[in-house]
């Protein structure tokens, strides 16, 4: 977004450009005019944000060289540009069809096709950073995009809840880009992974020997994020401590460096995630009440993936797609099997966990369908109800086992965090209590030993 | 549900079609130019399509040309700042099946929809 934005004019015409260029110019855009059958036209290195097609003085082999041209870069933006002919409205369907983005006739007033050209590269633009996939089906996760776009301009601290591998950083990331801060940089840290003061360094700095081996200052991530955006990631890991020093960062926009004395002021948009419930962990006093306020004012929950089942199919195509394009294979799909299997299996690692499975199919399939046979290799977890590892019942009766299996599991890692108190468990699988009783009792399970 | 795409360059006439539209009910889409409305034709059914004539890059007259090849039958109300006779006798001869003139009256465009969804035997 930094540099001007750089536009092509393919056109075998000779006409003079020089006042479109300088047109163009104006606006802050590069225009480069190439002959749609030179090498460079094909070849171009930098990839341009829009491209202007020229249908005039091409033959009926124009769809065919607009492809090429595209080749390279098919989701950069295409006009096409023509002389009102009779044929017309039939190539302009065809081009259509073919993606094109819009038709513009000539003679045509330049500010009309900087209109186009504008809304041509904010579609591609916001195609890119909420490309179809990420988006899905489910209403749940369209409705927090919504939100995340409407609150991205703003500089709100943004909350992101939901479970491991659900993309709550791309979400973060979504927001950076659409904020005004895009020009500036995306730094995230994860708070599980340090300890109390090695934590502190990394987000403050640290002056000059401020301890045993601070033999240099060190800025930290709030002053290597200025003007930009930081996320941090597990943010209900951290200490009470450094808690209220991020309140201070984000009440007074200013912090303290360890080992220094003076506040130091900061413009960083903070966006932090977990995937825990800050709310018991305040109960829990391990997350302070007034921080929670403070980062609560929009809260965008991301549904794991089990809830979003209907998205499934188009994560599958997506990552075939990548990966076989990154490892040069020709996957087309997978048996009926896979897919059901696909759509049943509860995900714990979300998408995440989907990416994994399906770049390990991707690597070891040397066919163009997936095989249900590949995949027990690769999730041991669908084996886990047959000890040779290899089913051999029936694809209901191996579903309902490997169903039972997680259902006793959830049930008792549910007990674990109730303390073995149905009516608090019921509550929080969203189930009736008769139900829990009833599946207590159908895994024999022992619910005085959950009670402490 | 009945659905009904709006085609406008102009950011109020989308919102009071929107507004107007959907107090009745029905599942409004917008979009600012033509060859966004011919994309959104040729990936779904729509019941209904209001139109504007002047449009930046394809303009509504072909717009029409090129959704009467994709699908003949979609009822096209046409909805256009231009007043001369002449423009209305041409679009009229391209078998729009309503014509309606901005400013715009809420009145005359449930109208319209409701006489094209009657016409159509209701949906």
């Amino acid at each position: 977004m930094n540099a001007r934005p750089l536009i092509l004019l393919v056109s075998i015409q000779t006409g003079d450009f020089s006042f479109l260029v300088s047109s163009l110019k104006e606006d802050g855009y590069a225009l480069i005019i190439t002959n749609p059958f030179s090498k460079t036209t094909r070849k171009f290195k930098k990839k341009p944000s829009l491209i202007l097609f020229d249908l005039d003085g091409l033959d009926v082999r124009y769809v065919d060289i607009l492809r090429e041209i595209r080749e390279t870069h098919p989701e950069v933006p295409v006009i096409v540009l023509s002389q009102p002919k009779p044929s017309q409205i039939e190539k302009a369907l065809r081009l259509i069809k073919e993606g094109v983005y819009d038709y513009l006739k000539k003679p045509f007033i330049v500010d009309e096709l900087k209109i186009l050209i504008r809304r041509a590269i904010r579609k591609s633009y916001e195609n890119e950073i909420f490309p179809d996939f990420v988006i899905g089906k489910n209403p749940e996760m369209r409705k927090i995009l919504t939100l995340a776009k409407t609150i991205a301009p703003t500089d709100l601290t943004v909350l992101i809840g939901g479970e491991s591998g659900t993309g709550k950083e791309l979400v973060a990331s979504f927001i950076h880009k659409l904020s005004r801060r895009n020009n500036k940089v995306f730094l995230k840290l994860n708070c599980a992974a340090l300890t109390e003061s090695i934590m502190e360094s990394e987000l403050f700095g640290y002056e000059r020997g401020a301890f045993t081996g601070a033999e240099n200052k060190k800025i930290g991530l709030f002053s290597a994020a200025e003007g930009g955006t930081l996320l941090l990631d597990e943010i209900a890991e951290t200490s009470l401590s450094t808690q209220a020093k991020l309140l201070r960062v984000i009440e007074n926009k200013e912090f303290i460096p360890v080992g220094g004395t003076a506040p130091v002021k900061c413009d960083v948009r903070l966006i932090v995630a977990t995937n825990k419930n800050l709310q018991e962990e305040i109960e829990k006093n391990r997350f302070r009440q007034d921080l929670f306020y403070r980062i609560n004012s929009f809260t965008l929950n991301l549904p794991p993936l089990r809830e979003r089942k209907e998205d499934i199919p188009l994560f599958i195509n997506h990552f075939l797609k990548k990966y076989n394009q990154i490892l040069g294979k020709k996957i087309e799909g997978m048996e009926d099997e896979v897919y059901d299997f696909f759509l049943s299996y509860p995900w714990p690692g979300n998408i995440r966990e989907l990416e994994s499975v399906l770049l390990k199919m991707s690597i070891i399939c040397n066919k163009p369908v997936i095989t249900m046979e590949q995949v027990r290799e690769i999730l041991p977890q669908t084996n886990s109800s047959s000890p040779n590892g290899f089913y051999t019942a029936s694809f209901k009766e191996e579903k309902d086992k490997f169903l039972e299996l997680f259902e006793e599991k959830y049930i008792k890692n549910l007990l674990i965090k109730s303390n073995g108190n149905i009516l608090k468990a019921a509550k929080k699988a969203k189930v009736t209590r008769s139900f829990l009783y009833y599946k207590i009792k159908q895994y024999g399970i022992d619910i005085s030993t959950y009670r402490n | 549900m009945v659905k009904v795409l709006v085609a406008d360059d102009d950011k109020f006439t989308r919102y009071f079609l929107w507004k107007t539209l959907s107090k009745e009910g029905y599942e409004v889409k917008l979009v600012e130019s033509g060859s966004e409305a011919i994309r959104k034709i040729l990936a779904q059914n729509f019941d209904v399509l209001f139109l504007d004539i002047y449009m930046e890059g394809m303009d509504g007259l072909d717009t029409i040309s090129l959704i009467k090849r994709i699908n003949p039958e979609i009822p096209i109300v046409v909805v256009t700042g231009d007043l001369s006779p002449e423009m209305k006798d041409r679009v009229q001869r391209m078998r729009v099946s309503e014509y309606l003139t901005k400013p715009l009256d809420p009145c005359k465009v449930k109208n319209a929809v409701e006489l094209i969804l009657a016409r159509n035997g209701g949906i």
